[in-house]
């Protein structure tokens, strides 16, 4: 009967949902005789929100094996109950509490105690004695059927059970009695009937229509009780007292008779010596203004970390943070087989040969056979083995090592393969021979055709790139420290500095018409202002040094402006620069710096904007020469800068130094490098940037040269992409100079290194 | 006697046991044999080859050494029998033709006249033995092989500059009278080009055609000039077995073209081809068989770039993988080569076509300075190298291996070679003319 057993379930719950919400607990009533499946889900609904004020109890329907919970404040009250459910003809409630009273008889052995006293009064359940006499039978008077009889046990007549009335509704009967008989519907009164018979009946109001039985039903006093305290809100059982008298069993007031005999310590009642003597000192100590409260300690802001990692792993890592133990599982051995045995299978024993050769191997144990367990021997190495465990667990004990589980692979930046970023030079193809001594500079002209080249050996030798032919040679008094070659195509001239020298040499193997021009612009200057400064010696002329210009120390670098008419010129002695401008078309020498007390190392014009860049020994000085203010100033963090180089935008600074360092400035980025390599074994002599390819060089006393690759992006986002490409292996070391000088072709992605072997190659792709 | 035979047993696998069928075919009747199939022993070589063949000819007391090519790989057979099979994936029961002729001996050297300072440019006349030498101290000399230096000329023209290029007015041409004056050209870095322009930039090579008469001359810039000079005022050379005669005319001529200098100075060029952003390294007229001439030029921009002269337009620019510092074209089957400064030296089967095979022949250990065809129709595959690490190479281009390293004595850079009639002509930084008579006259 699935379709009681729900409301059976759903009555238990109400029952404890009603407890807890102290909610008054209604007695078994059924006032809708035929309540649907919907309503008993409605009920158990209701009745599962203990919150629910509405407590509509006319679709209440408790089951009446709640009278269990109550009969030990109200047994008479429950005991009506069932007299009113069984009055009701709930047949199938009631075999239903039948039942469930056999279930819980243990529980509620007083409401069955009751029942059994009800049947004995009735008499229905009588111990037969066995010398029983009807003779000695008392005379009892008569029982009028119609109004003595208890109709507690009746049984209801109609067996359909509790299903909806409408089911008969158009059948002429109502159900079935327990013959199986169908029950006729009694006969309905019409309006005046009923009119009559509730005028008539003084107890009409208490009738109520039982539609399973198809008659009406009057209440009874008690039921009547009942809805009245429902209707009133009140608790349905009279007996109970919503407020009873509170009971104090704990109060503050001393008592006569306490719980406890313990005395009261002392300490409750004296003042404490100690406490004073505290309160004293930081008394004391507030009137000399000693004690000044403690700082508020502002506790950190915690911020949720919502990347945690919630399920971590249980690594020993983790555990060790958390301070757990961390179990780790011993290796697994192998379990032992046949071999192990101490009784083998017969093939498993040795044969003479298998002896032979397990004899080499002295850690092999040879299965042997005993025939019983006793037989087997001591073995010798117990004691000694397991102390060896034993020192092992103590010395060694098992621990989880942390491998790293980065592959190394990962850790080299991803670059790509030189090979792609082709074309770099690598064969040394053209060897310029006729230098005595190691080559101090180098430099090619604009249109790549010449190099010239100054060398220890006192001379400036012009080479044509293409064969490698020294064209012209110029002697000097002193070594040539710096050559520079204009930037002016038209113009084939290029400066020297030699001892305390600045010469402005025309090209002589340059084109006619070029050396004419040249000619003819060197005629039309003006004559120099500063006859010491600047002076134009006669016999020159006819010679391929056109200008001489004296300075006051040896000069060690020259630069050209890009338009190739100032020109700028470093002397040091005594670790004490003067940087010169000149201008050539004025003839005319100026001081832009009144006084560097700084070694000067490089000076460089900016390819576009009037800007000069100075390297001095530790930093490079940027000023803008319109504004005459300093721009910024770099911190390579390098001993003494070498040599400098401009990127062809101007925005990139490549620095060496004699500390072995390389270093790539973004002049947009900071004043620290953006990468510093040390690539070589000694100093960095020179460092080159190419014009049109994305390449420099770095040329070292180790006799190396190294090229990369350096693409520069247009946008502020993406850093410089260096790549190291190539190591040239270009000079031998002599005289503890390598490479002295290395030039990019200015056309071609050519490398021209001149050495301390004092030969210059050209390295091509 | 190798037995003349029909095919013997089947040959299933490869040893050296094994015999071939080879059937020897040559274009040279004295040395035609037999035109049956004959059968050789797998691990025969080119020797064993040549031997059979000197046998079969009854030669043993005067042997001729063989070449031998595949008909139809068309590649020298310079391995055993065995690996060549291996190399083509051919089993040994196929007919091996084989075509051979006799093989070409290793040039022996011999000096030229001694020049002054380097020789920077060589060319030797198409018909006539003359050579044309450019130093770089600016002089100029018309040699004769080895008798020594016929003349000198231009020294007061070019001053000092280096010469960068010199050619003859040359060209297929029955010019064979002695009498007749031989035009040529010189120039330097200083941009003159003799006898017909100074040039704003330094000249770099020098081409000229006969049958057009023009003169194409390029510069370190790019440019290419092209001037007519069907007015015949180039330098003069004399062809004349008489020396006396000859220096007698060469003073006359020498006066004469001095004289002319100045108006020729002022010609104007009769166009620009204008499209090269490097120097250019190398030119070269070429005619097709349709009579159309093409000008090729190459430069350091790693381009080969082919010119229309009748329209001045590109008709095809062709990348290359590296700077060209030579180019030669092969005035028989069309084909280029060219010299790179990546050491290589690439023949282009058809240039217009990128995807065609190129043979790369590598060896030379610097710039391949200059290359030259043979001149003649018989090897049309040789092909001689220079390189600035003092070795000239000949070589075939139908083996990856040159055929002979050819050495100089003392260590030297060289720049210049030329290869025309039955001499390979090489000089460098020593000034020293090298000769190389390498007649190959195979039919």
């Amino acid at each position: 009967m699935p379709a009681q057993a729900a409301p059976t379930t759903v009555t238990r719950k109400s029952k404890r949902g009603l407890k807890d919400t102290q909610e008054p607990a209604p007695a078994s009533v059924v006032v809708s005789s035929t309540p649907t499946d919907e309503e008993a889900e409605k009920t158990a609904a209701s009745a599962d929100d203990p919150q629910e004020e509405d407590f509509d109890f006319e679709n209440v329907q408790i089951h009446d094996d709640d009278e269990d919970e109550f009969e030990s404040a109200s047994g008479d009250e429950a005991f009506d109950s069932e007299e009113i459910d069984s009055e009701a003809d709930l047949s199938s409630d009631d075999e239903d509490a039948e039942a469930d009273e056999e279930e819980d008889e243990a529980e509620a052995s007083d409401a069955s105690d009751n029942r059994r006293s009800l049947a004995s009064d009735s008499g229905f359940e009588e111990t037969i004695d066995a010398n029983y006499n009807p003779e000695d039978w008392p005379e009892l008077p008569e029982i009028d059927p119609e109004y003595n009889s208890d109709t507690s046990d009746e049984e209801v007549e109609n067996t359909v059970g509790n299903i909806p009335a409408e089911w008969y509704a158009h059948l002429p009967h109502i159900g079935y009695n327990k013959e199986g008989k169908p029950i006729a519907r009694p006969a309905q009164k019409d309006q005046i009937d009923e009119f009559l018979s509730k005028v008539d009946d003084p107890k009409s109001w208490q009738t109520v229509f039982d539609n399973l039985e198809g008659k009406e039903r009057a209440l009874t006093a008690a039921e009547l009780t009942l809805l009245k305290r429902l209707q009133d809100r009140e608790v349905p059982d009279p007996e109970f007292d919503p407020h009873p008298d509170t009971v104090e069993w704990f109060t503050s007031e001393t008592m006569t008779m306490p719980l406890t005999g313990k005395p009261t310590p002392k300490n409750s009642f004296l003042p404490s010596k100690w406490e004073a003597q505290k309160v004293m000192r930081l008394v004391r100590a507030i009137r000399k203004g000693v004690a000044v409260g403690r700082p508020k300690v502002v506790p950190p802001k915690k911020h949720y970390d919502i990347w945690k990692d919630k399920n971590l792993a249980p690594t020993y890592t983790n555990a060790y943070r958390q301070r757990k133990a961390f179990h780790i599982a011993a290796p697994k051995i192998r379990l032992p087989g046949h071999t192990e045995s101490y009784n083998p299978p017969v093939e498993y024993l040795m044969t003479p040969e298998d002896e032979e050769r397990l004899a080499k191997d002295p850690t092999a144990a040879p299965p042997t056979r005993y025939t019983a367990m006793r037989q087997i021997p001591v073995y010798s190495d117990a004691m000694r083995e397991s102390f060896e465990r034993c020192l092992d667990l103590y010395l060694c004990p098992r621990e989880m090592r942390k491998k790293s589980k980065i592959n190394a692979d990962k850790l080299v930046p991803e670059l790509p393969d030189p090979e792609e970023l082709r074309p770099w030079p690598s064969l040394p193809n053209v060897i310029f021979r006729g230098h005595r001594r190691a080559i101090l500079c180098s430099s090619i002209d604009p249109s790549g055709t010449w190099l010239a080249s100054g060398s220890e050996d006192c001379t400036l030798r012009i080479w044509d790139i293409e064969t490698g032919r020294c064209s012209t040679r110029i002697k000097f008094e002193e070594k040539v420290t710096t050559v520079a070659w204009s930037p002016d195509p038209a113009m084939p001239i290029l400066l020297a500095g030699s001892g305390t020298h600045v010469y402005v040499i025309e090209n002589p193997q340059a084109p006619r018409m070029d050396v004419e021009r040249l000619r003819n612009y060197l005629r039309t200057l003006p004559s120099p202002p500063n006859k010491n400064l600047d002076r134009v010696e006669e016999e020159f002329n006819e010679g391929a040094i056109k200008i001489l210009i004296e300075t006051n120390a040896p000069v060690n670098h020259l630069a050209w402006h890009r338009r190739g008419d100032y020109f700028v010129s470093v002397s040091t002695l005594k670790q004490k620069s003067t940087l010169i401008i000149h201008q050539l078309s004025k003839r005319n020498s100026q001081f832009p710096f009144t006084s560097t007390k700084q070694l000067i190392s490089r000076v460089l014009f900016h390819p576009s904007q009037p800007i000069l860049f100075i390297a001095t020994q530790k930093r490079v000085k940027v000023f803008n020469l319109q504004r005459h203010e300093l721009v910024k100033t770099l911190k390579p963090n390098a001993k003494w800068i070498s040599s400098m180089a401009l990127h062809p935008s101007g925005d990139h600074v490549l620095l060496g130094s004699y500390d072995r360092r390389f270093m790539w400035f973004d002049m947009d980025w900071s004043a620290t490098p953006y990468k510093s390599l040390r690539f070589h074994s000694e100093a960095v002599r020179d460092v080159a940037f190419h014009r049109s390819y994305p390449l420099s060089a770095s040329a070292s006393d180790d006799g190396t040269v190294n090229i990369f690759h350096g693409t520069v992006y247009d946008d502020l986002l993406t850093n410089p992409l260096i790549v190291p490409l190539k190591t040239l292996r270009a000079h031998k070391n002599t005289n503890y100079t390598g490479v002295m000088t290395c030039q990019w072709h200015p056309t071609q992605p050519w490398l021209i290194t001149g050495g301390g072997d004092s030969l210059l190659k050209l390295w091509t792709t | 006697m190798v037995p003349d035979t029909t095919p013997a047993a089947p040959i299933a696998p490869v040893d050296d046991d094994s015999q071939i069928q080879v059937q020897l075919i040559s274009r040279r009747p004295e040395y035609a044999v037999s035109a049956a199939n004959l059968l050789v022993p797998l691990s025969f070589k080119r020797m064993s080859l040549s031997s059979l063949i000197n046998h079969l000819l009854e030669r043993e007391t005067n042997p001729v050494p063989f070449d031998f090519v595949s008909s139809e790989s068309g590649t020298l057979i310079r391995t055993s029998l065995k690996h060549y099979l291996a190399s083509q994936n051919l089993n040994a029961e196929t007919v091996l033709k084989l075509e051979y002729f006799p093989s070409v001996l290793p040039p022996t050297r011999s000096e030229g006249p001694q020049q002054p300072d380097w020789i920077t440019a060589v060319r030797a006349h198409p018909h006539v033995p003359l050579v044309l030498t450019g130093c770089a101290n600016g002089e100029l000399a018309v040699c004769r092989g080895r008798s020594g230096t016929v003349r000198t000329a231009q020294a007061e023209v070019h001053a000092s500059y280096a010469l960068s290029a010199v050619a003859w007015l040359d060209g297929l041409t029955d010019a064979h009278d002695d009498r007749e004056t031989l035009d040529f050209y010189s120039a330097d870095n200083g941009g003159q080009c003799y006898a017909t322009a100074t040039l704003a930039h330094g000249v770099t090579c020098l081409a000229a055609s006969r049958a057009l008469q023009l003169l194409a001359v390029s510069d370190t810039r790019g440019q290419i000039e092209i001037f007519d000079v069907s007015a015949h005022d180039a330098g003069c050379a004399p062809v004349d077995a008489d020396a006396d005669r000859a220096a007698k005319r060469s003073k006359k001529s020498r006066t004469a073209a001095a004289a002319q200098q100045q108006q020729r100075r002022t010609k104007l060029s009769k166009m620009t081809l204008a499209g090269h952003s490097d120097r250019v390294t190398a030119l070269a007229f070429a005619t097709l068989p349709n009579g159309e001439t093409l000008l090729y030029s190459a430069g350091w921009d790693s381009t080969i770039r082919v010119w229309d002269v009748a329209t001045e337009a590109v008709r095809c620019t062709i990348p290359m993988p590296a700077s060209v510092v030579s180019m030669a074209i092969n005035p028989y089957d069309g084909r280029v080569a060219t010299g790179h400064t990546d050491r290589q030296v690439r023949v282009w089967g058809r240039l217009n076509d990128v995807s065609a095979e190129t043979i790369v022949l590598s060896g030379h250990m610097s710039f391949v300075s200059d290359l030259a065809w043979s001149p003649s129709r018989g090897d049309v595959h040789h092909l001689a190298s220079c390189c600035y690490d003092g070795v000239s190479k000949l070589w075939d281009t139908r083996l990856k291996e040159p055929l002979f390293s050819l050495k100089v004595p003392k260590m030297e850079k060289l720049l210049a070679l030329d290869w025309k009639q039955g001499h390979i002509y090489s000089a460098g930084d020593i000034g020293c003319l090298h000769l190389y008579p390498h007649d190959v006259t195979l039919a």
